[in-house]
């Protein structure tokens, strides 16, 4: 099982966003709550590989994850996908345009017909209608986009994940499908890493919940571990996920 | 004292930190055009909207500019000159005025305020709706996405538009100079030709190869540069227009300076 460590990393915005953080992901799903939460994409993108942080690594299988776009590092970069909370998909591209293109990056081999098949099934897992394809993004509703998103990230077939709050945008219907997919993922052994999130049913099945106090990791444990600690500052941070 | 060291010296830092990061920009360019071939499956699009873009869609205004702009010439030159049509100083000026120096600078401009000013906004935008960062998550170079096909679409762009105003320029002077005296095309022609030096027609194409490279990556620079407001867009775009302008006059001084030392 591929592991991803964060070694010393500290990173600081106008906040200290992680200050020495040091942990190791393993298959399963993990929460982020933060008492900063403005900052949590940033935490998130840092872990991912898509920021670089002042000091300390990111390491999957020993390999940096804030990688050049060499065909060697590659590899580690079609490990890991990444959800973005808002926009992401490229506005000047057909959505078909926008799903190929990882696609065609990452396997250039696979045929056109192939791929397009992959993309029309994966469509209606989503409940998303394949006339779709041929619209430009800023055509379609927000929760669309935000299905899209989740498409084109699992045409790679990533094994670790990273959501930025996964179910803003969301309608019922797509959050039920996207409770399943990460249900799904996690019995595909996957590392899924969640930030943002004031969902407790998530919450709730992730394996470890990492909360932080002003960057510093501040206590890990599952949302009823956490829930039983009687910590002041866990109690009103769950409390407000609560009052949300 | 130290303080007022480093206040006196903080400029000469600023301008060499930008030079740093622009230069080591270009040189990620000409490093990401090696891959840009053989990622040609996912840049190929990219490259053919900028050239239709660029290119294609100019065509008119860049044709209407040239004429006039060739007419105008005439115009004036016949007003200064007596029997100025059948002068070979026609040529002469002709040759120098446009094909050396209005041909590539004139369409450079246009390009600047066309597609300079595109690129930026456009690259600007993507920026703050993380669709820069979406081409990162999926390990695809930004420069080597956004960038490189940029850059080649409008360097040959201004080259093919470069010798299409100069084209289109001749006519025009031609014919308002055979407005007021008439004057055979095949003379015109061949006046034309044995004034026009093989040295003209390289200065011209180098001086558009250059123009359009500038353009290009100062644009793209400038786009690149936006962090998370679109409001910086629109600033980032007058930054690149200004910067894209001051350089290409820069290096038309420092080119025209060396095709007249060779």
């Amino acid at each position: 099982m591929k592991k991803l460590e964060a070694q010393n990393i500290s990173l600081t915005t106008r906040i200290p966003v992680l200050t020495n953080f040091s942990y190791s992901f393993e298959k399963g799903i993990y929460g982020i709550l933060t008492d900063q939460p403005g900052e949590n994409s940033n935490l998130l993108k840092v872990l991912a590989g898509l920021l670089e942080p002042a000091a300390g690594s990111v390491t999957l299988e020993g390999k940096n994850v804030f990688t050049s776009f060499d065909k060697s590092e590659r590899v580690v970069r079609k490990e890991i996908g990444f959800v973005f909370q808002l926009g992401g998909l490229l506005a000047n591209l057909s959505i078909m345009e926008n799903l190929l293109l990882p696609f065609d990056f990452h396997f250039p081999e696979i045929p056109l017909e192939e791929k397009k098949e992959r993309i029309n099934l994966m469509l209606h897992s989503f409940a998303l209608k394949e006339e779709i394809l041929n619209h430009r993004p800023a055509s379609l509703s927000v929760s669309v986009r935000k299905a899209l998103l989740f498409v084109r990230m699992l045409l790679v077939e990533p094994t670790i994940i990273f959501y930025d709050n996964p179910f803003m945008n969301c309608t019922l219907q797509l959050k039920n499908i996207l409770m399943e997919l990460i249900l799904t993922q996690r019995e595909k052994n996957c590392l899924q890493i969640f930030s943002d999130c004031t969902d407790t049913k998530l919450l709730g099945i992730a394996g470890r919940i990492l909360v932080f106090k002003s960057g510093v990791l501040y206590m890990t444990g599952t949302l009823d571990e956490l829930k039983a600690t009687g910590d002041d500052f866990i109690h009103d941070l769950i409390s407000n996920l609560y009052d949300e | 004292m130290q303080q007022l060291v480093l206040k006196l010296f903080k400029p000469l830092i600023t301008v060499s930190q930008k030079a740093i990061a622009v230069t080591s920009f270009v040189f990620e360019i000409l490093y990401e055009m090696k891959s840009f071939f053989h990622q040609r499956k996912i840049t190929r699009l990219i490259l053919i909207r900028q050239i239709l873009f660029t290119g294609f869609e100019a065509l008119g205004l860049i044709a209407f500019i040239a004429f006039a702009v060739g007419g105008i010439i005439i115009i004036e030159g016949n007003v200064m000159l007596p029997d100025f049509g059948r002068s070979k100083l026609l040529y002469s000026i002709l040759v120098v005025v446009l094909v050396r120096e209005l041909g590539g600078l004139l369409t450079t401009f246009i390009i600047t305020a066309r597609s300079g000013t595109a690129i930026a906004a456009e690259l600007g935008n993507m920026v703050v709706n993380h669709e820069v960062e979406s081409l990162v998550s999926f390990g695809i170079s930004p420069v080597l996405y956004l960038v490189v096909p940029r850059v080649l679409g409008v360097v040959l762009s201004v080259v093919a538009l470069t010798i299409y105003f100069n084209a289109a320029a001749l006519a025009g002077s031609w014919f308002l100079a055979h407005l007021f005296t008439p004057l055979p095309i095949a003379d015109y022609l061949d006046n034309l030709f044995n004034t026009i030096s093989m040295r003209d027609i390289l200065s011209s194409f180098v001086k558009s190869f250059v123009f359009g490279f500038v353009v290009a990556v100062v644009s793209s620079y400038q786009g690149l540069q936006v962090q998370f407001a679109s409001t910086e867009v629109p600033q980032r775009t007058i930054k690149g227009v200004v910067l894209s302008l001051t350089w290409v006059l820069i290096f038309d001084i420092i080119i025209t300076m060396f095709v007249y030392l060779l």
